[in-house]
């Protein structure tokens, strides 16, 4: 049995099984983290009290809009300053495998030419010494 | 401003002292269910409203602990001329009259 974030915990009471499910099921929408477990808590906090056909039309209505909960969250990230500074971009799937990039050519500002992936920005190196690897590449497989 | 934002922000400006919660204000604003928390969402990051959990011992009350909203002061300000706003006709804008006397 699975058990609640301890941040749920004691705070999900009466609610029949189903809306509680399809309430979860639309905060799995939102970013994950204390923003999910925020909404979800909040949620199911006030689906709690209501009766059987009030919590279905409710559970009902917040899925419809979960869309838009995540859109109106997304809009206004804001990242603590710790939070910000962990948070990293995406970078493509096949990029962070390393399995495939897109080489483009670039230069440096004082017109050294480099190849790069035009994705990840990742520098390619063909292994010889003093080529064009002046990054730091956390991934070691080139 | 579209009308549910405008109805949530005046059931806020009815009485901008008391805590509501979602449920509350969806009710007070006459709008369905699950449409209150995105706006909510929006004008909080805003920074037009500002949200606390409520200080209750789930085990004693026998329900859990809400989320409460409340207008910040900078919001009830920037609620009050938004409402205000988009309440005011727009000039230039209206209805033609029927032309009285004719056929």
């Amino acid at each position: 049995m699975r058990t609640l974030a301890p941040s749920l915990a004691g705070q999900v009471g009466r609610g029949r099984p189903w809306p509680k499910r399809v309430v979860r099921l639309a905060t799995h929408t939102l970013p994950r983290g204390p923003v999910r477990d925020r909404y979800r808590a909040e949620l199911l906090a006030e689906l709690d009290p209501l009766t059987w056909r009030a919590q279905a039309k409710f559970a009902t209505g917040v899925l419809a809009s979960s869309l838009a909960l995540r859109r109106a969250v997304s809009s206004h990230p804001s990242p603590t300053p710790m939070e910000a500074t962990m948070t990293t971009p995406r970078k493509p799937l096949l990029c962070r495998t390393n399995l495939h990039h897109v080489w483009e050519s670039a230069h440096t500002p004082d017109g050294q030419r480099f190849v790069r992936c035009a994705h990840c920005l990742k520098e390619r190196g063909d292994g010889r010494p003093g080529m064009s690897v002046t990054g730091i590449s956390m991934g070691g497989m080139t | 401003m579209t009308i549910p934002t405008q109805l949530v922000l005046q059931v806020f400006l009815d009485d901008a002292t008391r805590d509501r919660y979602g449920s509350d204000i969806g009710a007070e604003a006459g709008l369905p269910s699950g449409t209150v928390h995105p706006i909510l969402a929006r004008l909080e990051g805003f920074g037009w409203l500002e949200s606390r959990w409520e200080d209750i011992d789930p085990r004693v009350e026998g329900r859990p602990a809400r989320r409460y909203y409340r207008l910040t002061g900078a919001g009830a300000q920037s609620a009050q001329s938004a409402v205000a706003r988009a309440h005011r006709p727009r000039r230039g804008f209206s209805l033609p009259h029927p032309a009285s006397g004719e056929a």
